[in-house]
């Protein structure tokens, strides 16, 4: 069954007020396995505020990480969920191994985004959801939120672990960060709509004490993002507005990115 | 804009504020006597004045000063420093750093508490001990620098010890694992405090971010990182 997907993110106004451009970045594929059965696979991640490069780590995480997750699944679709679990695994791995290589190559060839870059350069954080063969894996790497809908009633999967500090997370270049990745499979056949926000969102989305999703705001995020009378041009710029507008931005001054995917008909 | 018309302000989660705390530990014993402590009090002065211009930082930074002059006092519990007011240091006495790091540390630990209890985020603390000489409470001070060692290697805090002249700077390296010690400047505390309202302010809008990437030190501090 199809998915409608929206997507939309915002520079916070902190960044804003530093001159920064956008540290978020989102990436998706939507495509037909083999054996005929359709995946979709959305990825967020938020680069370090405080790293040289961290918008540039997301955007190539976030790209890689999609695209990484469609090879391996097309060449070994999972058969159970701990299969699911490990190609999760594998696709953050590989992902990682991608950004390292890439820094690499531009500390020795010097033609870098930077001089001399290093791995913690390009920290960002990472948040990949496959939904395949009848399961939703997803993988958080950081503290990014996924938040799913399952008969009509939100929450959410592979929460980030509370941290100390609500200033600090972990990155895909921290060490450890493929052994402290968040993995949870859950079956997908009777969730409609699933949504993966940056923490600059989860700061107006989510109860963060009570680690609660926003149930009224996701039945009315969800109800954007599935209504079929909206074309799509349109609804990434009501959805870019929204996060733009004042109520929101009272309550986030971070970047934001917001991607909604809800399953329904064409 | 069908659906997100609707959103209204009960829909959006209001989550309370993070907070940035930060103690300073002062050095006021007798050798800090004239225009030292003049300097240092003027410091208080424009950091109290500096913070307060920030309407966001006025509110998420928080602060506390524990002196260390003959006696080891809390002239200042945690406050927002919307609402601090620059306390009239004076100069007294041998210097009890040992007595004061305790305190500091004890001080940390119930406002973490109240912090937890209260559902309040807050960011890695920062402890700032300023100095002119060493310490006096030498029975206490191994004990207490084991102690700030511990904490800062647990993540508990990070910790920047610095050095007046006249300070015993192989004693302030012992304080820290991470951060070796700056010298300040002659007697620069005004633009010492700047530079710490300025870092607080930073911190307190941070959010991802392993370090927090500070102004330079280049005005107060003796040698540039």
């Amino acid at each position: 069954m199809p998915w409608r997907i929206t997507a939309a993110r915002q520079t916070g106004g902190s960044h804003l007020r530093r001159g920064e451009e956008c540290g978020d970045a989102f990436a998706l594929d939507e495509f037909t396995l083999d054996d005929g059965g359709s995946a979709l696979v959305l990825a967020v991640a938020d680069g370090a505020g405080s790293a040289r490069c961290g918008g540039h780590g997301a955007g190539i995480a976030a790209r890689r990480a999609v695209e990484i997750a469609r090879d391996l699944l097309t060449a070994r679709p999972p058969a159970d969920d701990d299969a699911a679990a490990g190609l999760l695994r594998e696709v953050f791995r590989e992902t990682l191994l991608d950004l390292l290589s890439r820094v690499d190559r531009w500390r020795v060839d010097g033609d870098g985004p930077v001089e001399d870059p290093r791995p913690q350069d390009f920290h960002t954080t990472l948040l990949l959801a496959i939904l395949a063969r009848g399961r939703l894996a997803a993988g958080n790497i950081g503290d990014g939120w996924l938040v799913a809908r399952r008969d009509g009633a939100v929450g959410a999967v592979a929460p980030p672990a509370p941290g100390e500090y609500s200033n600090e997370t972990f990155f895909l270049t921290s060490g450890g960060a493929l052994d402290d990745a968040v993995v949870e499979v859950v079956p997908a056949a009777d969730l409609d709509a699933v949504a993966l926000l940056t923490d600059g969102t989860a700061w107006f989305a989510v109860d963060l004490a009570g680690r609660v999703p926003s149930g009224p705001l996701f039945a009315k995020l969800f109800a954007f993002a599935g209504d079929p009378s909206l074309p799509a041009g349109g609804r990434e710029r009501d959805l870019t507005a929204f996060l733009a507008s004042e109520a929101v931005a009272r309550r986030s001054d971070d970047d934001k990115t917001l991607l909604l995917a809800v399953r329904g008909a064409g | 804009m069908a659906g997100l018309d609707h959103v209204t302000e009960q829909d959006l989660v209001l989550n309370r504020e993070q907070r940035t705390p930060c103690i300073l530990l002062l050095d006021v014993s007798q050798s800090m006597a004239g225009a030292p402590i003049r300097e240092l009090n003027e410091g208080l002065r424009v950091f109290a004045d500096e913070v307060k211009r920030d309407e966001m930082a006025a509110l998420r930074c928080e602060i506390a000063i524990v002196t260390f002059g003959g006696r080891v006092d809390l002239v200042q519990d945690f406050i927002s420093v919307g609402q601090l007011a620059a306390p009239e240091l004076e100069a007294r006495g041998d210097t009890p750093m040992g007595g004061a790091i305790h305190l500091a540390l004890d001080t940390l630990r119930q406002r973490k508490e109240s912090y937890r209890q209260n559902s309040i985020n807050y960011t890695r603390p920062w402890l700032f001990l300023l100095t002119d000489g060493a310490p006096t409470d030498r029975e206490v001070w191994p004990a207490a620098t084991q102690r700030l060692r511990q904490e800062e290697q647990a993540k508990g805090g990070l910790v920047f010890p610095i050095g007046v002249d006249g300070a015993d700077m192989s004693v302030l390296a012992q304080m820290s694992g991470q951060n070796a010690p700056q010298k300040l400047n002659g007697l620069k505390f005004a633009q010492f405090f700047q530079w710490l309202s300025a870092s607080q302010q930073r911190a307190s809008t941070g959010r991802a971010g392993g370090s927090v990437q500070l102004p330079s030190v280049q005005g107060w501090s003796q040698a540039a990182l």
